[in-house]
């Protein structure tokens, strides 16, 4: 600040000379005398030295690593080591550029006693990645003298958050979830197959006697059936432009937290024992970094395993996902029936899908239901024989105008697909995923 | 980190408190040493309107000079450690790019806030709104919806109005905003951005309650 | 386009050490000014200009809502009379009400401790909203002179008779009616040539204001068709009838020698009749009537619709500054009788009564309060053209609200030492005007570089307490020293003159280089 009044002391000095200069010119010694109270001042302030910071500096970041669209709080506490009080110490916390400070202030002014700490904390919505924090900017004043230090001071604990589709535990799958992937034993009919035959105990359910056995040889022989991986799980994850926005800038956008939803189920799933496949719209096969199968509309397949060469390929596609939805959403596509046509809706982009469904797979669509396109997508899903369950993140509230109507339009879109024989998971991204899995029943 | 005051600094300094050594030094003695009487003598010295202008002239000279140029001292007194390019110790960038905020990324419902702009534009110059035939058809959706009924019927009972408590959302989504109170018909009149704005909140917000009840997120 | 999450109005000087400082500076100065002498009111009503003015500079400048910019107006009114207020209560204090000339040497104490009062009343009320005022100062100064043009035109009104006159008599001969039996025929065409002119003028000021005035817009929905249907059929009649008897005005007018033969053909009650309606100053009157009372609903639907509209086009705020103008020059004309009696009854002296009767006889009580509404606008209007001249050569800082407020406190202080105070009161005084400007510069700084977000109120508080106790010290060192002083033995007077200005230079030049 060069030129203009600012210096603390230059009151001081200003005061003084008015005071010794009106108190010889008027003649009156009060006056005189009292330009011993800015002279005294500024005598405390010259001897006053600039404060040399003896702090030590400590972020906590929790919880770490976190999942995305997970609040995480951040924490930077000061212990002052000296033997002097930091009267006024102002901090401001290294935050990434990428990310956006959603709760609390990354500042702060603190006066922290020797010996005690002072704390400032804020909470961060973060996007998947991993991203570095810089150390944070340290400036003491002391209570007089005009001296004055700034630094940047190394803050020892966490300085990296990182942010991972698998963070966290594993979601219990409840209700419809758990369900999936099995076909129910008493459901009967044609194209059940059974894994063996022995002999007939007493006790055994009528309804598992092989009556065909019977008739022709007179034996009475129970069959058991095989009764998991009987069939095979398809999770579709909807990675398109529709979806590339978020609740508020520097949040995850619904892309994102699609993939993220698809990757827990998939997790969820495999470690239950079950076959698991992926297909993922709105990217194209090239997108992805591992060579893989697609179906006849470039977009990429991974075939239902249990191997860690599915996995591999999961992830690589799912990390494409992600990293499309970094790109900008093309809005010259209405979100209008009609032009989900064009998107790749309706029943004849989707053939390309049908035919690689196996005839028995159940099918999980993860979506944020942000336009017409999953609709369609799941209504011809239902109508080829698959059970089908959405699981849909939720990026609308009610806070904003714009937010409040596309909130409308999701509700409605949701409760068609409800009238549907789909089942339908609704997860408000506020909350954490596994919450909303497993309460849903 | 110190660095030494120039030699003419330290000379006028010396100088200085030589001359207040000087007054303290009067004060206490008793009389007149006989070398400094002739000074007495001086004009400026003895005449008492002469001297106060004097001091009043180096008073005037001595608050001008402190208050249009930097402290020296400060340079001294601040002390930072290494600042390199991409680490800005300046709080002046804090301010202009704050670390709070994020590269700004598309979020949900901005298009329908511009297309809320543009209709309070149009309601002051008299075009179309293209808000309203929007947030029409997701009405009838979801009436549709909430009734069972057919997207005709709906259509119907949006124009009658029934569906919803608010008649200022009514009236506005039927596109009959002239059946409203004098009072609202006036206040469209005279301040028709603002009313367009609110109409269209109380819509959005009718359509809400109407799926979700009073209860939502 | 990034929008930042946080708002300009994050970066204020924060609350608590602002508002800390704003009420030390205020109760020092009033509490210097009530010890010292009986010169509390000036200094009061300094305080209260000040904040007036701050509140001016803030309403009129910085918001640009119509209703702020009439708020201001009138606030600006309350600042400029309190700032002359302050000035006549320093010389009242000191001698009576009213005060006559001759007046012999006043005290300057009082003075002092009015204009400390005024600057602590600015600066302390303008920190508290934003970091400096200085910015809208100028932008205020402008907005306020407009405001003053009706008044003056008002006391101009009263004043000017003579011109009018010929405008009044003017207007009655156009509308007097000369006796038909003297009206010749070709004199009859004309002036029905006239009347059909001024009927074509009207119907198309009556057509406009058909076209302007919001019927349809406020019509309700079952009313709606009938005033669409209405104010087309009005709008295509009035357009016709307008054209057509202006043509035929046109036409008796330029062809009036050569009609006079058409009257022999004409039947003699149809002439009659013509003579008659060409005459009648009713008929006239009604039309000019019709047509004024269109363009002025025409003008009062536009200016009610521009005051109402939120994007209110800053070109036409001199509309607000005017109406503001005219509401004071309204108010002034209701309370001048009631003002003058006052001022009739607080006169102490007799004399004083007799000038203050004479004032009024020759002036007139409206001219005279509409003139202190003038004055005072224009004092204010000074003020704030000073302080943004002050900001322009850079006299006034980043942190200008609260360094105002500090000098304010200093002058007060000076004005105590020169009204003879104990001397515990000055240096009470110069310590609160240290602490102040110490003040105010930390909640600035504080509000730059952490706002108004994070944490701040403890760091605040100690900064608070931690400057009481500083400035604390500062006085009680200057106490030692005052007793001190008095105990040493009295020197010669020439010796004290030379310690004196030896003093004076060492300090000065040790300060000064010392920096």
């Amino acid at each position: 600040m060069t030129g203009a009044v600012g210096g603390r002391t230059d009151a001081a000095v200003l005061a003084a000379i008015a005071l010794v200069v009106l108190g010889t010119v008027l003649g009156n010694a009060a006056l005189f005398v009292a330009a011993a109270v800015p002279i005294s001042i500024l005598l405390l302030s010259w001897l006053a030295s600039p404060p040399s910071p003896e702090i030590a500096v400590e972020r906590r970041i929790d919880p770490s690593p976190a999942a995305p669209g997970e609040r995480t709080s951040v924490t930077l506490t000061v212990h002052n080591e000296g033997e002097t009080t930091l009267s006024d110490a102002r901090f401001v916390d290294g935050v990434p550029t990428e990310l956006s400070v959603s709760a609390g202030s990354p500042r702060g002014c603190l006066s922290i006693r020797p010996g005690e700490s002072g704390s400032i904390s804020y909470e961060i919505v973060p996007r998947q990645g991993r991203y570095e924090f810089e150390d944070p900017i340290v400036r003491l004043r002391p209570i007089s003298g005009a001296a004055v230090t700034t630094t940047h001071s190394p803050a020892v604990g966490d300085a990296t958050l990182s942010c991972r589709r698998n963070a966290g535990a594993i979601p219990q799958l409840n209700g419809a979830l758990r369900r999936v992937g099995t076909q129910p034993t008493d459901s009967g009919g044609p194209g059940i197959q059974f894994h063996s035959t022995r002999e007939y105990r007493p006790g055994d359910e009528v309804r598992r006697i092989d009556w065909r056995r019977l008739a022709k040889t007179g034996e009475l022989t129970t069959v058991n059936f095989d009764e998991t991986s009987t069939a095979e799980t398809v999770v579709i994850a909807d990675g398109r432009s529709a979806g590339r926005r978020a609740r508020t800038t520097g949040h995850p956008t619904a892309t994102e937290l699609t993939a993220y939803a698809a990757d827990r189920a998939i997790t969820a799933l495999v470690s239950a024992g079950n076959a698991v496949g992926l297909c993922a719209l709105g990217i194209t096969n090239e997108a992805v970094d591992v060579p893989l199968a697609s179906d006849n509309q470039g977009r990429p397949w991974v075939p239902t395993g249990l191997d860690d060469a599915t996995r591999t390929q999961i992830d690589a596609v799912l990390d494409a996902v992600v990293e499309g939805a970094r790109a900008e959403p093309d809005d010259s596509r209405l979100a209008t029936p009609s032009d989900a046509v064009a998107d790749g809706g309706h029943g004849g982009a989707f053939f390309g899908l049908r035919t690689r469904l196996s005839n028995r797979a159940d099918v999980i669509v993860v979506t944020p239901a942000l336009d017409e396109a999953p609709v369609s997508l799941v209504e011809t899903v239902l109508a080829a024989g698959h059970r089908t369950v959405v699981i849909a993140p939720d990026v609308t509230d009610c806070e904003t105008p714009g937010r409040a109507v596309r909130h409308a339009e999701r509700v409605v879109r949701l409760r068609r697909l409800r009238a549907t024989d789909a089942t339908v998971i609704d997860w408000d991204t506020r909350q954490p995923l596994s919450a909303t899995l497993e309460a849903h029943r | 980190m110190s660095d030494y005051p120039s030699p003419l600094r330290a000379l006028i300094e010396l100088a200085a408190i030589g001359s207040l050594g000087f007054a303290v030094a009067l004060v206490f003695a008793p009389d007149l040493p006989v070398s400094i009487t002739p000074l007495t003598g001086l004009d400026v010295i003895r005449n008492d309107s002469l001297r106060a202008a004097m001091f009043a002239v180096i008073g005037a000279v001595g608050l001008a000079w402190v208050h249009w140029t930097t402290p020296s001292q400060s340079n001294r007194t601040n002390t930072r450690t290494a600042e390199t390019e991409d680490r800005p110790l300046d709080f002046e960038t804090l301010r202009s790019h704050p670390p709070e905020d994020a590269a700004s990324a598309p979020t949900v419902g901005k298009r329908f806030e511009a297309h809320i702009d543009a209709a309070a534009a149009a309601a002051r110059t008299g075009g179309a709104d293209p808000a309203r035939e929007q947030l029409q058809s997701i009405a009838i959706d979801a009436i549709a919806q909430t009734n069972s009924c057919s997207r005709d019927t709906a259509q119907s009972v949006l124009s009658k109005g029934e569906w919803t408590a608010d008649p200022v959302a009514a009236a506005y989504l039927a596109d009959r905003e002239a059946t409203l109170p004098f009072v609202r018909r006036l206040m469209a009149w005279l301040r028709p951005a603002r009313t367009r704005r609110r109409r269209i909140e109380r819509a959005i917000n009718a359509v809400v309650t109407h799926l979700e009840g009073t209860d939502r997120r | 386009m990034s929008e930042s999450l946080l708002p300009e109005a994050n970066w204020r000087p924060t609350t608590t050490a602002t508002t800390a400082a704003a009420s030390i500076a205020v109760v020092s100065t009033l509490a210097l000014a009530a010890i010292v002498g009986d010169a509390l009111v000036p200094a009061a009503l300094g305080v209260l200009s000040g904040a007036a003015l701050a509140a001016t500079v803030r309403t009129v400048a910085a918001a640009e809502r119509r209703v702020a910019t009439a708020v201001g107006g009138s606030l600006a009114v309350v600042a400029g009379a309190a700032f002359l207020g302050w000035l006549l209560a320093a010389v009242v204090v000191q001698t009576a009400w009213p005060p006559i000339p001759p007046i012999e040497v006043l005290a300057l104490a009082p003075f002092l401790f009015g204009l400390g009062g005024f600057v602590t009343g600015f600066g302390a009320f303008s920190s508290v909203r934003s970091r400096s005022p200085t910015a809208d100062a100028g932008r205020t100064a402008a907005r306020l002179l407009l405001v003053v043009v009706v008044p003056v035109c008002a006391i101009g009104g009263t004043r000017i008779d003579a011109p009018l006159t010929p405008v009044r008599n003017a207007a009655l001969e156009f509308l007097a009616a000369p006796t038909p039996t003297l009206v010749s025929a070709s004199a009859v065409f004309s002036r029905l040539g006239g009347l059909l002119i001024l009927f074509s003028a009207s119907a198309v000021a009556v057509r406009y204001g058909v076209a302007q005035l919001p019927f349809v817009e406020l019509a309700s929905e079952s009313a709606r068709p009938t005033a669409i249907a209405v104010r087309r059929w009005s709008r295509r009649f009035l357009g016709y009838a307008a054209a057509f008897s202006g043509l035929i005005g046109f036409m008796f007018i330029l062809t009036r020698g050569r009609l006079a033969g058409y009257e022999r053909e004409l039947p003699p009650e149809l002439m009659g009749t013509l003579a008659a309606a060409s005459a009648s100053p009713t008929l006239r009157g009604g039309l000019i009537a019709a047509g004024v009372a269109a363009i002025v609903a025409v003008l009062l639907i536009r200016t009610l619709r521009f005051v109402a509209s939120e994007r209110f086009p800053p070109r036409w705020l001199p509309v607000v500054s005017f109406t503001t103008g005219g509401v004071l020059t309204a108010g002034a004309a209701v309370a001048n009788e009631p003002a003058a009696s006052v001022a009739l009854s607080r006169a102490t002296t007799p004399t004083g009564e007799t000038v203050i009767r004479e004032l009024l006889t020759t002036f007139g009580s409206f001219s005279l309060l509409t003139g202190l509404i003038v004055a005072s606008i224009g004092v204010a209007s000074t003020l704030a053209i000073s302080i943004s001249l002050a900001a322009g050569v850079r006299a006034l800082g980043a942190a200008a609200g609260m360094q105002l407020a500090g000098t304010g406190v200093f002058i007060a202080a000076i004005a105590a030492g020169i009204a003879g105070g104990p001397v515990l009161v000055v240096l009470c005084g110069v310590a609160a005007s240290l602490l102040v400007w110490d003040l105010g510069e930390f909640a600035v700084t504080l509000g730059l570089e952490i706002g108004h977000r994070g944490p701040t109120r403890r760091g605040e508080l100690t900064h608070v307490v931690g400057g009481v106790v500083i400035v604390s010290l500062a006085v009680a060192v200057g106490v030692a020293v005052v007793l001190a002083t008095g105990r040493l033995p009295e020197p010669s007077s020439e010796a004290t003159t030379l310690a004196v200005i030896a003093a004076t230079l060492g300090t000065v030049t040790l300060l000064v280089v010392a920096r």
